[in-house]
């Protein structure tokens, strides 16, 4: 599991504030959440979703959650998966972004 | 049965109302007058009906005239899609009209209209100009910042135009993004159906190279506006570190022809001396402090910056998951309801990330919100955000402190300095006031202030002839005296390891006073 100084690592924040980079994380947290319910989304069927509908009328919210946890192996490794691949995304992007930077930085350094 | 009365009825259907002539009669006045007030009416909203017409009208041709536009744009992208790139349109363009044919465009600057007083002026004086048959033509339309004779020069700052200019690529580009993410959410969802074929799976690698394509563009322009915004923090560093260095070696040169020539020269020489090494030792001061000043800011800006970049990559990443989901939930209404709970727990530990989590960051947000994120970021995050005012701001804070100092006289020794910065590029006035009267002292700024507002290109530097001494009988002679010898070889392997080349310390030889009594004496 990944510590919040590699996630900031990762994200190429280190020289960020620490109250900007809380903003920052909650941001992750929030696309992480987004990533999550689009994974759960792809993974039922409209069989599914009439039972989930069915749990969630009832209030049912622990059965929701083991019921969506069943479909799973580990469900914890899962997230962990999605939540980290999508830092790693995050990361290969920042460091292409800065490659990109350097690249035009050099074309537009003096040559004399 | 009664008859019912319904205001406006004709009078025949009146005559037996209650059987009352005279309630009759009212009413048939009643009609009457309602007839007058119509007809009035009528001919007041009539001029009125004519012009929202005419508006319509032009409404109309507008209309069709935009029809028209998308039509031969359909067309030529149905052509460039087919690949028969040479085919010629079949919508009559304002190319195939001829002058006579182009619309005459809004000018509200005021230059079309400028240029024709100017076009005229020079045909008065000029009789031998041909006014073409089809008369003259149209004005070309007037581009945003072209000047025109007469105008009064406006400066513009090269600077804030880069800046300007990559920002509104950039905002072209992250519309493009957008654009690109929603078509490939639609596609890849479209892919997920039961029936779906070969052509739903060609339509989603499309948008999926396209998306890829899109935030490739976007990256560059994000990259390009970011270096664009700190370049004159590392110009203005780069400037002040080769500034620094410069006096640091006149400084050496200074201190070197004071400990050698102490003795043979005269106490107003000494003194002329110490003066320069105060000059130079003030300026040095006044980099260092400039520099740790520029070097902050360069921080700042840099945190900005992968504050900016990071935020971004996390909007787009959401945004493409949150079209996708959206398009699902199109697909799958019921999955709504579940969506829906899910936002409503923003606990649960169904969507939140596991790393996150333990460090204290529940996703909260909907699957809505990253898309508000991304679809500002091409515009606002580029506003009023800059290394140039930041840089503008240090050669403000500096020119606070420089103000009353008197040595500004001292700038006319640097100028030649100025001239052979390494890197040249036309400064604002701007940039040049505002960073000039902070570095009053420094050589490429001095430039500046005492020129035109163009650092000329550098004026090379002749290769350094070979300094009289160094043929001079004396120096023969020296060579072969080894005391003297080895003392000179000592300080010139002193002055190239304080960094100066062989043709600088020839140069620094060459301006020393002849020694009374012979060289190293």
């Amino acid at each position: 599991m990944l510590s919040r100084t590699e996630i900031i690592t990762k994200l190429g924040i280190e020289n960020v504030s620490q109250s900007q980079q809380d903003v920052l994380l909650q941001q992750l947290a929030d696309s992480v959440r987004t990533r999550l319910m689009l994974k759960i989304s792809e993974k039922l069927n409209d069989t599914d979703l009439e039972q989930l509908e069915v749990l969630i009328d009832a209030g049912k919210d622990d059965e929701v959650e083991t019921f969506i946890e069943s479909k799973y192996d580990d469900y914890s490794a899962f997230a962990a998966q999605v939540e980290e691949d999508t830092i790693n995304e995050l990361e290969n992007n920042q460091k292409a972004l800065d490659s990109e930077m350097r690249g035009l930085e050099l074309s537009q350094a003096p040559t004399d | 049965m009664a008859e019912t009365v319904h205001v406006g009825a004709k009078p025949e259907t009146t005559r037996g109302v209650s059987g009352n002539p005279e309630i009759a009669k009212e009413l048939l006045d009643m009609v009457k007058a309602g007839k007058e007030k119509k007809k009035t009416v009528e001919v007041e909203s009539e001029n009125d009906l004519k012009k929202l017409a005419a508006e319509l009208n032009e409404q109309k041709k507008t209309n069709s005239d935009q029809e028209r536009r998308i039509l031969q744009l359909e067309q030529q992208i149905q052509q460039l899609l087919s690949g028969d790139t040479l085919a010629r349109p079949t919508v009559e363009t304002v190319a195939d009209k001829g002058h006579e044919g182009l619309p005459i465009p809004p000018d509200p600057t005021g230059h079309a209209e400028a240029w024709k007083d100017w076009q005229d002026s020079n045909n008065e004086d000029d009789p031998d100009t041909v006014v073409p048959d089809h008369g003259p033509i149209p004005p070309a339309p007037p581009e945003p910042g072209v000047p025109l004779p007469g105008d009064p020069v406006v400066e513009t700052d090269p600077a804030d135009n880069r800046v300007n200019e990559a920002g509104r690529e950039l905002a072209l580009k992250t519309e493009a993004l957008n654009d690109a993410i929603k078509n490939f959410a639609i596609a890849r969802v479209s892919r997920e159906k039961m029936f779906s074929g070969g052509s739903e799976q060609s339509m989603l690698e499309r948008n999926q190279a396209e998306l890829n394509d899109s935030f490739a563009e976007w990256s560059q322009g994000f990259a390009k506006w970011m270096v664009e915004s700190n370049r004159e923090l590392f110009d203005y560093r780069t400037q002040a570190q080769e500034t620094h260095n410069e006096a640091n070696q006149k400084l050496a040169a200074l201190k070197t022809e004071r400990s050698f020539y102490l003795s043979g020269v005269t106490a107003e020489r000494v003194a002329e001396i110490d003066e320069e090494i105060r000059i130079q030792e003030d300026l040095i001061a006044e980099l260092d402090a400039y520099l740790i000043t520029v070097n902050e800011k360069i921080n700042e800006t840099q945190a900005e910056f992968n504050r900016i970049k990071a935020e971004k990559l996390i909007s787009i990443r959401s945004l493409v998951d949150a079209e996708m989901l959206a398009e699902r939930e199109k697909n799958h209404p019921k999955l709504t309801k579940l969506t829906g709970w899910l936002k409503k727990h923003p606990k649960t530990r169904i969507a939140a990330g596991v790393a996150l989590t333990g460090l204290g960051f529940v996703g909260a947000a909907t699957g809505n919100a990253p898309l508000v994120g991304v679809a500002i970021a091409g515009r606002t995050a580029l506003r009023g955000f800059g290394a140039y005012n930041a840089s503008r701001g240090v050669g403000e804070m500096i020119g606070d402190r420089r103000m009353n100092k008197t040595d500004i006289d001292s700038i006319e020794d640097y100028t030649d300095a100025a001239n052979r910065q390494s890197k040249t590029r036309r400064r604002s006035k701007r940039v040049g006031t505002a960073v000039g009267v902070g570095l009053a002292g420094a050589p490429l700024v001095g430039g500046m202030l005492h020129g035109s507002e163009v650092v000329t290109e550098p004026t090379p530097t002749p290769a350094p002839k070979p300094p009289d001494w160094l043929t001079s009988r004396e120096f023969a002679e020296m060579v072969h005296h080894p005391e003297t010898f080895k003392q000179f070889m000592s300080w010139t392997d002193t002055m190239k390891a304080q960094g100066f080349t062989e043709a600088q310390i020839g140069e620094m030889l060459s301006k020393l006073p002849p020694a009374p009594e012979g060289f190293g004496s």
